[in-house]
């Protein structure tokens, strides 16, 4: 090995190291952050507050989840309709409580929860994919992957 | 029922399915007369597009006629002769209201897939991955249609099913394109790609008042069509440099409006092409924006760009230079074809809209699978491949 190919291997590892380093270092802010506003979620609903919450209480399927999600709802500006902000109350009790009730991870239930009252109020129901026309569903580790995303979408995502 | 399926990249199927039912009350079950390929199931073919799984049922535009109705359906009844818009749309949320369907909230029960691509989702389309919901497409004896009311419309007795089957998707399509890319009485107009969607985006824009629209592909039989059915000028890139002729077509100025009706398998004779097609093969680039960025560069000072084509992720080497120091507006969209659709068939029924010779290769479903072939490789001419269930 000559002089210039060690001497480009070494810049070679010099750039790796930078790299990793500074990957370390944004990694490491990162996780001194705040979560995401406090755990709070919301959507934009083009309703008014009392069809959103009707009586003062916010609809299905947040009914059910009253006394582990706290609600506050917001007029959204330019006449878009009605703010609703969600969020799963701290404290490790509530996260428990969804995680039996719903078997799902408390973001994720949220996520469901607003996209299901958001469906309901806009459209009156809930748009159901299954059963589908379907051809044969080979088994393969990509189709598991599509799957696998597909059950988690209603409840993944940026919301 | 028998159907079209996905099977993996290249592989398709007819195949036994079981048939659509109603699942919610604003749905309709339609018996499908005629449902058509279109470029964009061709990324669907080759891969390029996330998130699709063997089993899918391709087809996102189609006619039929209406065999059930769910308990919310008001404008419909069973026995309509209808045509359906390719994007899921639910009418009443924000989006919707503001007549930009392809954008509804509601309408892509999967919206966590395509957060995760594009920060936000876009509507449900109808054989288009699950990206956009997994519904199941057309290419079948029958399909369940989501919020019937807002996206099925009645054909009327004076247009045929050859004629409103692209009233569905490639018609709306190339309206919007035109519409809001803001072609208007005197302008000029240059469109890439003479498929369906690229012709009817040029006779669009002719409807418009533009003065001038150019239609740029390499494919003659195409361009043909361009000139002898849609009524606008032609410019075949392998023949002529294509900047140059623009600005020489527009006295310097280049296009008003620039319209790709391409998508992400551009294909072109120029160097970034051969970059652009390594860089996808070795999915360091998810499309092939070769077209884009011949429009950005193409359009006049102050002009406008209009992105048709389904791309599906991050592209390289975009002449964002020339979008800022030229002052252009860039947009792109699904299609809001619920916004389009009823004056579209109106202008079919007047005559002033023909799309039938679009349809150059009518064949039984069974044989969809050699038309995809057919389609994909431009053999005997085919602009598309149509099916009869």
């Amino acid at each position: 090995m000559n002089k210039s190919t060690l001497a480009l291997l070494g810049a070679g590892a010099g750039v790796a190291a930078s790299a990793a380093a500074a990957a370390a270092a944004v990694a490491r802010r990162h996780a001194r952050k705040q979560p995401v506003a406090d755990g709070w979620k919301s959507v934009t609903i083009l309703a008014t507050p009392d069809d959103v919450a009707p009586g003062g209480v916010v609809g299905t399927p947040f009914d059910r989840l009253a006394e582990v999600v706290e609600t506050r709802l917001l007029p959204a500006p330019g006449d878009r309709g009605t703010e609703l902000h969600a969020r799963v109350l701290p404290g490790g009790r509530a996260e428990a409580v969804l995680r039996e009730q719903l078997g799902a991870d408390p973001d994720d239930a949220l996520r469901r929860a607003l996209r299901e009252l958001k469906m309901r109020v806009e459209t009156g129901e809930v748009l159901q994919q299954l059963p589908r026309p379907e051809g044969r569903r080979k088994h393969t580790v990509a189709g598991a992957l599509v799957d696998g995303a597909e059950r988690r979408a209603f409840g993944a995502g940026a919301l | 029922m028998r159907a079209l399926v996905w099977n993996g990249v290249n592989d398709l199927r007819v195949e036994q399915v079981d048939e659509p039912s109603i699942l919610n009350a604003h749905d309709a079950i339609v018996k499908v007369s005629l449902t058509t390929s279109c470029g964009s199931d061709l990324h669907l073919l080759g891969g390029y597009v996330p998130a699709m799984r063997s089993g899918d049922v391709l087809g996102h535009e189609f006619v039929g006629e209406v065999v059930e109705v769910g308990s919310a359906v008001r404008q419909h009844a069973v026995g309509d002769r209808v045509v359906v818009n390719s994007f899921i749309a639910c009418g009443r949320c924000w989006y919707c209201r503001q007549e930009q369907y392809s954008l509804c909230d509601n309408g892509n029960p999967n919206a966590g897939i395509a957060e995760g691509l594009w920060g936000q989702s876009p509507g449900g389309c109808f054989g288009y991955s699950h990206v956009v919901g997994g519904w199941a497409g057309s290419h079948a004896e029958y399909i369940r249609v989501p919020y019937a009311d807002v996206g099925m419309f009645t054909v009327p007795e004076a247009v045929s099913d050859e004629r409103a089957l692209f009233a569905s998707d490639a018609a709306p399509t190339g309206w919007m394109g035109a519409d809001l890319g803001g072609v208007g009485p005197g302008s000029t107009v240059a469109v890439w790609g003479a498929g369906g969607v690229g012709q009817m985006a040029a006779r669009a824009s002719l409807l418009l008042g533009a003065e001038r629209v150019v239609v740029i592909d390499r494919l003659p039989e195409r361009l043909a069509q361009v000139r002898d059915v849609i009524g606008a000028e032609t410019m075949d890139y392998t023949q002529v440099e294509v900047l140059p002729e623009l600005r020489e077509l527009t006295g310097g100025r280049g296009p008003d409006v620039c319209i790709e009706a391409v998508g992400m398998e551009a294909h072109r004779d120029r160097p970034d092409f051969g970059y652009d097609m390594v860089k996808q093969q070795l999915r360091l680039q998810t499309d092939r924006p070769t077209a884009v960025r011949e429009a950005v560069t193409a359009a006049r000072k102050g002009g406008s760009v209009f992105v048709l084509g389904v791309f599906g992720g991050v592209v390289d080497k975009f002449p964002l230079g020339a979008l800022m120091n030229k002052g252009l507006t860039m947009r792109g969209a699904q299609m809001h074809g619920q916004r389009y659709t009823p004056m579209l068939l109106e202008r079919m029924a007047a005559g002033e809209l023909t799309t039938e010779h679009l349809a150059t290769h009518v064949m039984p479903l069974d044989e969809a699978p050699r038309g995809y072939e057919m389609f994909k490789e431009k053999e005997d001419g085919c602009v598309r491949a149509v099916f009869r269930p």
